[in-house]
């Protein structure tokens, strides 16, 4: 699975900048924010030629519908053009697991939640379904067989639902971390440690202020990492200033000093979670840079990923009018 | 041992000479067109209007190959396996001629694929910005820089020779 | 005004006497408990009020804390968040006696104390936001089952006192100007019949007088 040759990707490459003038610029980002109504925000994305079916889905309300169907375009015409298309699954697989936990919870709870499967996974849904009904996981990857298995022993020693989720998140980036290193590709490798360690960081942050034991906290962090759950465990129970110090020497060190700073005056992560977010955006702008190779194919998906976000921020706000600096405030950076 | 004197007949050796002047030469180029060729049809893929400027970016890599082609024509001519009468190289000659073909052999090889990478990174260039398609053209030019240095030296190399 | 209608007797008098001043006393004391019921009524609507304007604050808070979440995070993994939940609130529903209304007092019970494990989801796909809508979602329960209690109870101390004031209504111009009006036609009845006897002992009198005077003149 390693990658050979980069040439390969020449094609693959300039498809993608080609398309990539398409994502959606600052300029249209703020009309978006500006505009008066729904409908208006909602014609920008249809002009922006989202989803397949925008010249059907009449209402501004039915924006989810276009983002799910975006979605399924972009890694619909990333696994077309990729020469490897198997990397990929390195961001297929989240939504694998996310169906898992459905499956696992309804079965649990003896109610259907089909309608929040996930149709974008590798494996597809009524399969996993009927593998995970069966207990016969044998056709998917092993991380995700162990996770599954675990969490069912778990659940039926404790009873407890939240486990389910635990369990499955770390597998989730502990397999995410699998691909990326079989790939052998030193960006993806990078990246994966990248939401690794911000997403412990921001782990971090919500079981303090929970206030939970170290045992707990422990328990979720994600491994593999660039930070050691050594810092993660001392700052556990002492003033967040020490931790954002010793975060300095991470490359986070000072948008999470930012950030914390923003959480410490307004107890909100808003700040944070924004900009963690920008952080990723700001990592895989490198594939600029790049003219072979899968670095800009990933940077795309994470643009777009990242642009439905946007997207999704704008629409909710309009629909429940909440007002444009409650948006700004949370609308991510644009790739382009 | 028929087959070393053979191998070792000045002719002979011209003419590998002008063979591998032409095809590796001709190797390069073609990989490099190819890898250009591959992003142009990224490109026009989704953007049919730029195929013109693709196509410019596609043909800077085949020059090379051309280089090639003169190359031997060149030493072609000299021996006179082309236009004859032909002359009855020595040892030494033939080997001074196969070596004045390696410049644009070699460089003629790695300069085709270089530029073609470049070009293809030309591509995607003039796929974000169609306005700055000069500066890629430019960029992709300076690898042609080397292939004309060692066409040169290949050219000035043959004539220099005393057949 | 109507009178009942009952034979003029002295018998029946003494009844109708004594049921005027059950009513009296009855009127008297409906009144007092329709006063007190009265001010127990407008003592929980203003608490009702002050309950009602918090808990509806608080739900907004709720609302928006959601909607950011919800901005933040597609709708699958958001349902997905929250489709099992973790802690169990069991009610349980007792009355208590106010002024003779019963009304219902709402105890409930969360299956585990620990203000920090309510959370039924993992961390990594969850935005932050979200916690904060739970937490103050759990808060806003028990003022929640407080409010309900409370309007119930006010709902139900409403129809006592609407009951209440139609049986004072009832008693103060129905009954009571009733009973004194009998009581008033008897007492005249029965005046009246004392008169005609006096007057027939009056007459007979006289005739006796004038046969004894006869008697005498013979």
């Amino acid at each position: 699975m390693t990658v050979a040759n980069d040439i390969q990707y020449a094609y693959a490459v300039a498809r993608i900048r080609a398309i990539e003038r398409r994502l959606l610029d600052r300029g249209k980002i703020d009309r978006m924010v500006d505009a008066k109504s729904p409908e208006e925000a909602f014609k920008i994305l249809v002009d922006a030629d989202y989803g397949y079916s925008a010249g059907e889905v009449s209402s501004a309300f039915e924006y989810e519908t276009l983002l799910r169907e975006e979605q399924k375009k972009v890694y619909k015409l990333l696994k077309e053009i990729a020469p490897q298309p198997e990397i990929f699954n390195l961001f297929l697989e989240k939504n694998d697991f996310h169906n898992a936990k459905v499956i696992l919870k309804s079965e649990f709870l003896g109610r259907e939640f089909d309608d929040i499967l996930m149709d974008a996974g590798t494996i597809p849904a009524s399969k996993l379904k009927i593998m995970i009904k069966d207990r016969n996981m044998t056709g998917m990857p092993s991380t995700m067989r162990k996770a599954i298995e675990e969490s069912i022993d778990t659940f039926n020693r404790t009873g407890d639902p939240q486990s389910i989720d635990l369990i499955l998140d770390s597998a989730t980036y502990t397999h995410m971390k699998e691909i990326a290193e079989r790939s052998q590709v030193k960006f993806l490798m990078d990246l994966v440690k990248v939401f690794i360690d911000l997403t412990n960081i921001k782990t971090f942050l919500r079981v303090k202020r929970l206030k939970k034991s170290w045992d707990f906290l422990n328990k979720i962090l994600i491994p593999g990492g660039r930070i050691d759950f050594k810092v993660f465990i001392e700052y556990l129970e002492t003033p967040l200033e020490g931790f954002i110090e010793a975060l300095k020497y991470t490359p986070y060190g000072a948008f999470c000093e930012e950030g914390i700073i923003d959480y410490q005056n307004t107890g909100s992560l808003t700040k944070l979670e924004k900009l963690t977010d920008n952080y990723v955006i700001q990592f895989i702008k490198k594939a600029k840079y790049v003219a072979f190779g899968i670095e800009p194919l990933v940077a795309y998906l994470m643009a777009k990923e990242n642009e439905i976000k946007i997207v999704r921020i704008i629409m909710v706000g309009k629909i429940n009018n909440i007002s444009n600096e409650i948006i700004r405030e949370r609308l991510r950076e644009a790739y382009v | 041992m028929d087959w070393v004197t053979m191998i070792f007949n000045g002719n002979a050796l011209a003419a590998i000479g002008a063979a591998l002047a032409v095809g590796l030469a001709g190797a390069g180029s073609a990989k490099g067109v190819g890898i250009v060729g591959e992003a142009a049809q990224g490109l026009v893929t989704e953007d049919p209007d730029k195929f013109g400027q693709a196509l410019l970016l596609q043909a800077l890599p085949g020059t090379q190959g051309i280089y090639g082609l003169l190359t031997a024509f060149v030493i072609l001519n000299q021996v006179g396996i082309v236009g004859g009468p032909m002359k009855d190289l020595t040892t030494i000659q033939g080997f001074l001629v196969l070596a004045s073909s390696l410049p644009i052999a070699i460089v003629g090889y790695f300069s085709g694929i270089a530029q073609g990478r470049a070009a293809a990174a030309g591509i995607g260039l003039i796929a974000m910005r169609p306005e700055e398609m000069g500066k890629g053209i430019t960029f992709a030019a300076m690898v042609e820089t080397y292939a004309v240095l060692a066409l040169l030296a290949s050219i000035l190399m043959i004539f220099g020779i005393n057949l | 005004m109507a009178i009942i209608r009952v034979n003029p007797t002295r018998m029946e008098l003494t009844r109708l006497k004594k049921r005027l001043v059950v009513a009296r006393r009855g009127h008297k004391l409906l009144k007092d408990k329709r006063d007190e019921l009265m001010r127990q009524f407008l003592d929980l609507v203003r608490k009702n009020k002050e309950l009602r304007e918090k808990v509806e604050e608080m739900l907004m808070k709720v609302h928006s804390n959601f909607l950011i979440a919800r901005a933040v995070m597609s709708s699958e993994i958001l349902e997905e968040a929250l489709m099992f939940p973790k802690q169990k609130v069991s009610l349980e529903v007792s009355t208590k006696n106010v002024m003779s209304v019963d009304v219902p007092v709402l105890d409930f019970k969360t299956q585990s104390d620990d203000q920090s494990n309510i959370y039924p989801y993992g961390f990594a796909n969850t935005s932050g936001e979200l916690d904060g809508a739970i937490a103050t979602l759990s808060e806003v329960l028990p003022h929640m089952l407080e409010l309900a209690q409370m309007e119930k109870s006010a709902q139900l101390l409403a129809e006592e006192i609407e009951k209440t004031r139609r049986r004072v209504n009832a008693l103060e111009y129905v009954l009571i100007p009733q009973l004194t009006e009998t009581i008033k036609y008897i007492t005249m009845k029965l005046d009246e019949n004392e008169r005609g006897n006096l007057t027939r002992l009056m007459k007979v009198k006289d005739m006796m007088i004038e046969q004894a005077r006869q008697a005498m003149a013979h």
